[in-house]
Order: C-alpha cells, then structure tokens, then sequence
C-alpha cells in the first residue's frame, strides 16, 4: 500500500510549463500566431490537454489541413503520446531542462513510422488500461485490474482525465496493494534515453531478495547495464534524481505514473 | 518433370524464390511457398509471369516477406519438410520469373533452427479469439527487434483484412500491448515454454 501519502500528492501535481509554436513552414497569413503558454501536468498525456492548442492555431494552418490531426515535436523529434508528458520531458532534456519547453506544432505530413495515431481520447484511454493490465500482470499473482468493475477503471479513467487525486488514488490503491513481506511479484518498468523509448530493457526484476533484503534502484541498474553506475549514468524519475539506494518496492508505489509502470529516463554522463 | 518431382518429393514441399524487384517495390523479396506438390505442379506447367506479387499471393498460400525474415513451417504439421537441391529451385523459379534466370539462386531450405540456438528471433504462437478466423500457421519465429504493430500488420495480411478493419492483439488473455512495443521486452516478461502466446480478434476481447 502506498502509505506516503505526500508523495503520491507531490508526484500527482508536477507541472509543467510548455510554449507551444506553429511550425514556420505551416504559417499561412503574414501575420503569425501567438505561442500558446500552457502547464500541463506531467503525469498525464499530450491529447488529454492539448484541444485548446489545437483550436488556437488551426485557423492558421493550410486550409487542405483542417482536419489533419495535430502533431507535435520537440527539436525535430516526433512526441510520442503515447508516454507520459513527465517521461517525454525527462527523457529529451532532463539533463539540460529549460524552462519553458518549447514544442512545436504540425498538421502536416504526419511521420507514419513514427508516431502512432491518436484519433479520439478513446485511443488514450485503451492505451492506458492497457498499460494498467500490464503492470498488474507484472505486480499480482491474481489480476487485481482485471477482476475490477467496469466502473472502477472508468474512475481510473476520469481520475487521470480531470486531475482528481483522490478519485484516481481511491481505486489506484488497490493496484499497490501486496504482501508486505513480499512486495509485488514483478516490479513494472520502462527505460527511456535520449529519444529512444522503451529500450530493449525490460526483464523480470522481484523487489525483494528475500524477506528482509529489498533490492533497489542501484541493483536494478547494475543488472540491465552492468558497465554503468553513478558516475557515467544519470537515472531520472519523476523529474527527480532518487538515490541509487532507494528501495525498488517503495519506487514502484510512490513515483509510478498513473499507468502503473515506473518510467526509468537515462542520461549517459 | 512432373515425374521426377513426385517421385522424388513427395508430399510437401518449400521452396525459396527469389522475384523480380519490380513486383514489389524496391528491394528483392525472397517468397517462401508451402504447397503440395499437385499445386506446386500446376505452377510449373503454367509457366506463368505473375504481374504482380498480389496475384501470386492470390493463388498460393504464401507469405511473402522481405528477405531476411525467416517465416517457418509450422513445427507441429507432422509431414517433415523435404531438403531441395538446388537444381529444383531453380528450374521453379525460372517458371515463375522468366526474365530473370540469372537472378534466380533460391537457396535450398534446411530444417528449421530451433528457436532456443537462435537468441535473435522469437517463437511466437497466434491464437484466434472470439470469432476471429483461425489461421493455418500458427506458429511464426520473428526477428526480436520486429514490434506489435509489425505483428499486426502480418496477422491482418495473412487474414487479408481490409484496410478499415480493425484487429485487436492481446498478450496472456487480459491485456492490448501497444504497437510501438518491442516483442524482445514482451518475450522477457511474458513468455513461457519459449514462446510468446497471443491472441487477435477483430472485436475487443478484453477491453
């Protein structure tokens, strides 16, 4: 059970703050667009918040492109929605962040092999359970989301949609629920560096050695990339840098994003 | 030569061949063919030019894969698969590409690796779901790098989908891995008795 309520309040309202631009090459009048300013929460996903974006520069985009669907990019690399806003930024800057992040945005010629495409806040909400179940199956000897109400992952759902804490967290604890001797069966993560998402890292990693010996984020790193440590990698979660020593359990219920996955963003020294 | 290849081959036979590049784009393809020889037969007393890798797809079960994806027999099909030298292939690729008799140096199939001495692909196994038609080969071994929506991809070609239908892909029956997921990291965490179980669907089976 995640029982460092502040924490999980403190992860919960990370912001930050985005300049939003129209790509030079789509201006189509003299006169161009304001950048649109806004915060956005990290735990949550681009197509969630960026309607107003969309509706603020669509006027000045090519009229062929009026139904094309938005895109983003940050220094010519594609946004994939499908990650966390969080993970994006910790990944692409994390080592060098400025304030604000200045992304660009396209409606035209939309990079098919890069990017997935978003059509509705369906799509988002598929791809969220999605990764729910799959952290659960990673977590839980019995699946915990699978046995859930329909109006439970609805919560969930509307939880991450409307910013809600409480709403989100009321059912989310029971996904963090485990045998405190044991921890979860399989800690879910994911590894991000540079622009490279969801690197070939993932194995099965239990948190506890035995009973009274937890493993942490230094044993997690050492046993994906044995050549690296403190000095030559910088491991960013949640904006923060946690101490190698910290305890993979504790990581996994208090800085997991809402999809119940802890994102790992990389950065060689 | 319908008389040497019977008595020679009976039962099934694969052959490789190697088509034309402007029947598929850019690059050569190299099309693994799985038929029985009465079929396999047919083809070669045609002597037909296929127009395009579509109509030979059509008319034949084959999947036709760029070269360098190794697609194999189902290993569970009781009939072994027959060793060809490569005078066969050869003679069948020029019935099929008859432009292109120097081109066509189909190497002769070998008994397929077993997964486990090949630390780069994986053995996946597609089950249908719900009403989804079943496929003939379930059985596939895929390079680790290949993601789910390349899986997907290949499933809605083998069931020749439409380009609005929609297919759904689903690991240990109860969640949709996303499409830009590497089946190198799925296969660490999810597979078992090495391999990695999916089940497809045209119609949402587990939300």
């Amino acid at each position: 059970m995640a029982s460092d309520r502040e924490v999980l309040r403190q992860v919960w309202e990370g912001k930050l703050p985005v300049c939003f631009s129209l790509a030079e090459e789509e201006l189509q009048d003299l006169q161009t667009p304001d950048p649109f300013y806004l915060m956005v929460p990290r735990l949550t996903y681009f197509p969630l918040v960026t309607d107003k974006v969309k509706r603020h520069f669509i006027k000045h985009a090519h009229p062929e492109k009026q139904e094309a669907e938005m895109w983003l990019d940050y220094n010519g690399t594609p946004l994939k929605w499908q990650y966390p806003i969080g993970v994006l930024f910790d990944s692409l800057l994390g080592a060098d962040a400025t304030l604000p992040w200045n992304i660009t945005v396209r409606f035209d010629r939309f990079p098919e092999k890069e990017l997935l495409k978003c059509p509705s806040r369906d799509v988002v909400e598929s791809h969220f359970m999605s990764c729910i179940k799959e952290a659960d199956v990673l977590k839980h000897r019995t699946h915990v989301a699978t046995a859930m109400q329909k109006k439970e992952h609805y919560q969930l759902w509307q939880g991450l949609q409307n910013d809600k804490f409480d709403q989100f967290w009321s059912i989310n604890k029971k996904l963090m629920e485990c045998n405190r001797n044991e921890g979860f069966k399989h800690i879910p993560y994911r590894c991000h560096k540079g622009d490279q998402f969801s690197l070939p890292l993932q194995r099965l990693v239990k948190p506890f050695e035995e009973p009274d010996c937890q493993k942490t984020l230094g044993d997690l790193i050492h046993f994906l990339l044995p050549s690296d440590d403190e000095k030559s990698l910088k491991v960013i979660i949640q904006g923060v840098e946690p101490s190698w020593d910290t305890p993979l359990q504790w990581l996994s219920e208090h800085l997991s994003h809402p999809d119940n996955f802890l994102h790992l963003s990389l950065h060689s020294i | 030569m319908e008389n040497s290849l019977t008595s020679h081959y009976p039962g099934r036979l694969s052959v490789r061949f190697r088509l034309k590049d402007r029947f598929r784009g850019s690059g050569s393809v190299v099309a693994r063919l799985l038929c029985h020889l009465g079929v396999f037969n047919k083809l070669l007393d045609q002597n037909r030019n296929f127009n395009s890798a579509d109509e030979f797809e059509s008319l034949f079960s084959i999947i036709i894969m760029e070269a360098g994806n190794a697609a194999n027999e189902d290993k569970s099909d009781s009939s072994p698969v027959e060793e060809q030298p490569s005078s066969v292939a050869e003679t069948a690729s020029d019935a099929l590409d008859a432009g292109n008799a120097a081109g066509a140096n189909a190497e002769p199939t070998k008994r397929p690796k077993p997964a486990s001495s090949d630390k780069s692909k994986i053995e996946i196994l597609l089950k249908a779901a719900g009403n989804a038609p079943i496929l003939k080969q379930k059985k596939w071994i895929v390079p680790q790098d290949r993601t789910i929506g390349w899986i997907m991809d290949f499933i809605k070609r083998c069931l020749k989908l439409e380009g609005g239908e929609n297919l759904f892909l689903y690991l240990n029956q109860s969640f949709a891995p996303s499409p830009d997921q590497v089946i190198a990291n799925l296969y660490e965490c999810f597979g078992a008795d090495g391999n990695l179980v999916f089940h497809y669907s045209l119609t949402p089976a587990w939300g």
